[in-house]
């Protein structure tokens, strides 16, 4: 299974599209003696995972790249056993401790205990330190994070600490004052349509001009998303026009088609239609934070100013307070009840103003 | 620091017990006490500090200790009463600058002015703080010079245009354009509590908005505020205190 | 038999009691157990039983009575009132465990109180089986070492003879106690008992177990198959068997106490058909019912009235109650009905206040409501929260009613303060949805759904955990889900079938 998006992934620090000069600059960090730990972050799709790559072989060379797969077992306190799967090469190791759920906290400790006591095997690497790769750091608890930054300090001699992380809002000021922070910045319109240009023309498939920019536009500035767009137009229809419709993924539509069903009719049947479809997406993996969102959008489409804005407050209210719950159906529809109460209202009275 | 209890009743009591000699190992006369260093004295929980209480007292003639901690009111009564304070103020931008020349000379790093002065107010008083950020843009940049735009990189400083770009947005009546561009600073991966932040000081000190329309502003960016504490959506929570200002523009 | 020379194999290690200490031989008077006991000991076999628990050895203090469960247990088979052909398949199984050397595991399952343990020990004791069982030891907390025991457990019983009887060859092994890690982790028991029974020599071993739960998660089919498991099903006792089982045992205990005073047969009737077919339950209901178990001053027992009701007792001529008011007490604390309580919130009863049109009052409190739930508050805030919205009709009510319900769901959240704030989250629930309800439907009683939200929790585990096999080396679900999915349908790619799939299940929503 290759996909464009792995296919004509950069290796390279210096093969990078976009973002140059910052990739220059990891280059510069690497040829220093001392390395820190870095922190990066960004916006899903901007490049993060692409350019710590692209670092650690710029760190051990191409040996990096021989990757294989582990599962690790860990043994909680009260005698759980928790399954990681863990990716690595002879030189670092990738892990997702937000897997482990409640249990992260063992994962981060026991896994850089480990991998910080056992000796480096490669004798003829230039480096002393083995480097350990964690992902999704803001989605940790604020337990689990405090203990990564006691161990980042304990064995920083032996092992530096590469973080991912999607906004730096979560992650505690303790950790990103240890940490090189690296913002990745999603890359620009113009730089998304030059990649999937270069992209298609090592495919060999001409890419109309128009259909680029359009893929550009609905991609949200998400490269992965583009090149996944621009892909499945291919499969779609070859040769590429410049009026071919460019594929949504289904859950931005489902979710389009249930705020239309809010639009439609504001009683509580509706409401308990628009449930099924909500658990629909729950069940899916959809993220609640971005259900928010696209209903927010589609609701507030045909809205005046003061409507827009007391439909925001209550999304913001309804959202914030989904954290301090965890039954995340509840905040959902009752934001939709309140929308549609508003709504409702709304058009009442400008229809009653009409008159 | 769930164990620092344990640690206080077994280490240090068991350290504290033991009798120091008034000869140091080459000859010359020493102090006939042992000094026990405690940092971060702030963290411990009280149960903790009152089982230290007693080991101050009990050991007293072999033992002096030392507490470092940030917030006073975080030690208990008895053990400060107990101690003799040394209050360290923050450093004054005066010294923190002379001795970041300093260190750019002896490691020969070429470091603008106006970077300089930028490290040494996002850093707080916290030196430390204010080194590293200069070890890391040095480390980034290699030969070249630290520019200020590197400072702001590092320290994750939002360039004031994105923020004072937002307050004029908002003075408009384009929801749309509002949209916009809150995706844009979304997509610009900075921390939506930076941006409360300084838009804060911005606002604060700006002279085109009322006294009124400040306190509306400033209320919702301390709901905002304490929301994304809880983890809310960062886009949420900005377009709803964005849409706040422009309704409350309009409205006057 | 002394034992004072030789310390069984087993005893110490399992905790088990020798035949001194046997509970049938204890209860009674001890010499006249004794020498029943041994009688039947040295007829046949050796019934060592191993079990820690000492609760049923009242160690003859004649103050404290028997428990007549215990006390009248079913010697032999003609003593059991289970179903004649249950009892058949029982013996069935054991006569051919012999003959084929494959059938060696027999799980018997069936509610509590249907005589499981009586009729096997019984069949055993007919047909000259000894049986060794298995109980969790006390007192260990650590979780593997529960495991190992159990496997040393099962190694020693099936394999070694005791050193006693040098008998081995008519023993069977039984489960009933499982260890609580072995429940937990249900795979580490299929391990241990599919290498257990893989050598062809072992004795077999009986399951019994009555929680459905366990059986289905200790048992899948395919466990089922490997061990070739036969099963036998227990239903609960009948009406009739167990009032039959009752007159026996009241007439046993007359012939001990000639004062005890027998009830009628209608009240055990009445005993029996409150009892679920629990017959253990009958018996401890009907033994405290008589107060003492029958050594207690002779009363006027109440009749029930013509059409078998449930009547207020009229007179009594001593201050103890009948049985049929002990009765009558024990199922007063029965609680009502879950749904019916949840009726009562979804569809209130009100009490205009006649002098005040406004004013109202609930016809059932809100308050026990609450109570009943105290201890399960998630069910009922789930439940109501489902089938909620049928019954109005009112946007802005719906919006009160849910409003309400995420702040019971934020005070369920807080794990901290859940001791005094459960009670508060069920108030604001129950109240808020009898409240706020000012524009019901008006139909009648709706069947209730049940809350989705635990299934829904479920399954997107379950999804994600199918992405992981899609993407054994994507570490963020996130953006595997929100962009790659989507698209890989799209692309044609030749995935595997499992793949495709697990692909299809991702992507497909219901409309």
């Amino acid at each position: 299974m290759s996909l464009w998006v792995d296919k004509y992934r950069p290796t390279n620090l210096s093969k990078l599209d976009y973002h140059k000069t910052q990739a220059a600059y990891l280059k510069n960090l690497v040829q220093q003696g001392d390395f820190p730990h870095l922190l990066f972050y960004g916006p899903s799709g901007a490049g993060k995972k692409t350019r710590i790559m692209a670092l650690l072989r710029e760190l051990y060379g191409s040996g990096v790249e021989r990757l294989r797969m582990e599962h690790m077992n860990f043994q909680t306190p009260s005698n759980k056993k928790i399954e990681i799967m863990t990716v690595s090469s002879n030189y670092h190791i990738e892990v997702n401790p937000s897997d482990a759920g409640i249990y992260d906290r063992i994962v981060i400790m026991d896994l850089i205990k480990g991998a910080a006591q056992t000796h480096q095997l490669d004798a003829s690497g230039q480096r002393d330190f083995k480097v350990i790769l964690l992902t999704e750091v803001d989605r940790l608890t604020k337990d689990a994070q405090h203990a990564l930054r006691r161990t980042m300090e304990k064995y920083v001699q032996t092992c530096r600490l590469i973080l991912c992380a999607n906004s730096t809002s979560q992650v505690i000021p303790a950790i990103r004052s240890r940490c090189l922070g690296v913002r990745v910045p999603a890359p620009t319109h113009a730089e998304i349509i030059a990649v999937l240009q270069n992209v298609c023309k090592k495919e060999g498939v001409p890419l109309p001009d128009e259909l680029a920019d359009r893929i550009a536009v609905k991609c949200n500035r998400n490269l992965r998303r583009a090149i996944l767009m621009c892909e499945a137009c291919k499969v779609q229809q070859f040769p590429l026009t410049k009026e071919q419709e460019i594929a949504e993924p289904d859950w931005q539509v489902y979710l389009r088609d249930t705020a239309s069903l809010v639009l439609q009719e504001q009683t509580p049947k509706k409401l308990l239609e628009v449930r099924t479809r909500l658990y629909e997406l729950i069940v899916h993996g959809i993220p609640t934070d971005i259900i928010f969102k696209g209903l927010l959008k589609e609701l507030i489409k045909n809205c005046d100013l003061q409507l827009k804005t007391a439909v925001i407050e209550l999304a913001a209210t309804h959202e914030h307070r989904l954290h301090r719950g965890s039954k995340v159906i509840f905040y959902l529809e009752s934001f939709i009840a309140k929308f549609m109460a508003l709504y409702l209202q709304f058009m009442e009275d400008t229809i009653g103003g009409m008159f | 620091m769930e164990k620092f209890i344990q640690v206080i009743r077994d280490k240090v009591k068991v350290f504290s017990q033991l009798t120091a000699s008034a000869v140091r190992p080459d000859g010359r006369p020493c102090p006939p006490y042992k000094i026990v260093i405690l940092d971060e004295a702030d963290s411990m929980t009280h149960a903790a500090q009152a089982a230290l209480r007693r080991t101050m007292e009990k050991e007293s003639r072999s033992t002096r200790f030392c507490l470092i901690c940030n917030y006073v009111s975080c030690i208990i009564d008895p053990l400060t009463s107990r101690c003799s304070k040394f209050r360290f103020k923050p450093l004054g931008e005066g010294m923190m600058h002379s001795r970041l020349e300093l260190i750019c000379r002896e490691e020969n790093v070429k470091c603008e002015q106006a970077a300089l002065k930028c490290l040494v107010e996002t850093s707080g008083g916290d030196l430390r703080r204010a080194i590293t950020c200069l070890q890391s843009c040095a480390r980034l940049k290699g030969s070249e010079g630290i520019t200020e735009q590197d400072v702001f990189e590092v320290t994750g400083v939002i360039p004031n245009h994105w923020i004072v770009g937002l307050l004029k947005i908002c003075q408009q009546s384009d929801f749309q354009k509002l949209e916009a561009y809150v995706e844009e600073l979304m997509c610009e991966a900075y921390s939506a509590s930076r941006v409360l932040e300084q838009l804060h000081e911005i606002v604060i000190k700006s002279t085109d908005l009322s006294d009124h329309h400040k306190s509306v502003i400033c209320e919702k960016i301390a709901l905002c505020s304490y929301r994304l504490q809880d983890g809310a959506s960062e886009f949420l929570e900005l377009l709803d205190l964005c849409s706040t200002i422009m309704k409350s523009n309009l409205k006057i | 038999m002394e034992w004072s020379w030789i310390m069984p194999s087993f005893s110490k290690q399992f905790g088990m009691k020798t035949v001194d200490e046997d509970e049938d031989a204890n209860f009674d008077n001890r010499k006249r157990a004794r020498l029943s006991v041994e009688e039947e000991e040295t007829k046949h076999e050796q019934t060592v039983k191993c079990t820690e628990k000492k609760a049923n050895n009242f160690g003859g203090d004649r103050g404290i009575q028997k428990l007549w469960c215990d006390k009248y247990k079913p010697k032999n088979v003609d003593d059991l009132v289970i179903n004649r052909k249950k009892v058949l398949e029982v013996e069935n199984w054991l006569k051919c465990v012999w003959r084929n050397p494959h059938c060696k595991t027999l799980l018997i399952t069936g509610p509590p109180g249907s005589g499981k343990l009586c009729t096997l020990t019984a069949v055993c004791r007919s047909l000259g089986f000894s049986y060794i069982e298995w109980t969790n030891p006390l007192g260990i907390t650590k979780d593997s070492s529960q495991e190992l025991k159990f496997q040393e457990f099962l190694l020693q019983a099936s394999k070694y003879s005791s050193l006693i009887t040098g008998e081995s060859d008519k023993r069977i092994v039984l489960i009933k106690d499982i260890p609580s890690f072995l429940l937990e982790n249900p795979s580490v028991f299929h391990e241990i008992i599919i290498k257990h029974t893989r050598p062809k020599n072992i004795s077999p071993i009986v399951f019994i177990i009555s929680c459905v739960d366990v059986v289905r998660d200790l048992f899948p089919d395919d466990v089922k198959f490997q061990l070739n498991l036969a099963s036998i099903n227990f239903n609960p006792v009948t009406e009739t068997a167990m009032v039959k089982a009752l007159e026996k045992v009241v007439s046993l205990e007359r012939k001990i106490d000639r004062s005890f005073s027998v009830p009628s047969k209608d009240e055990m009737l009445d005993v029996s058909r409150t009892c679920d077919g629990d017959l253990r339950s009958a018996l401890l209901k009907l033994q405290f019912g008589l107060e003492g178990g029958g050594n207690s001053d002779v009363f006027k027992i109440p009749m029930l009235d013509s059409n078998n009701k449930r009547t207020r007792i009229k007179k009594t001529t001593s201050k103890k109650h009948g049985v049929k008011q002990i009765v009558s007490e024990i199922d007063k604390d029965k609680k009502l009905d879950f749904f019916h309580l949840v009726g009562r919130v979804l569809y209130p009863k009100k009490e205009v206040n006649s002098n005040d049109p406004k004013k109202f009052t609930f016809v059932h409190s809100p308050g026990e409501i609450v109570d009943s739930f105290l201890t399960e508050p998630n069910k009922l805030v789930n439940i109501l929260h489902e089938n909620y919205l049928e019954r109005f009709t009112n946007i802005k009510d719906v919006c009160s009613a849910s409003e309400l319900l995420e702040n019971s769901d934020i005070l369920l959240s807080d794990y901290s303060g859940r001791d005094t704030l459960t009670e508060y989250a069920l108030s604001v629930t129950v109240r808020g949805l009898m409240t706020t309800n000012n524009h019901p439907t008006e139909t009648k009683w709706k069947p209730l759904s049940k809350s989705r939200i635990y299934t829904t929790e479920c399954n997107k585990k379950q999804n994600i955990n199918n992405l992981r096999t899609l993407f054994p080396n994507v570490q963020s679900a996130d953006d595997a889900l929100l962009d790659v999915v989507p698209y890989l349908s799209k692309l044609n790619l030749d995935l595997p079938p499992e793949k495709q799939a697990i692909l299809k299940s991702l992507i497909t929503y219901n409309n």
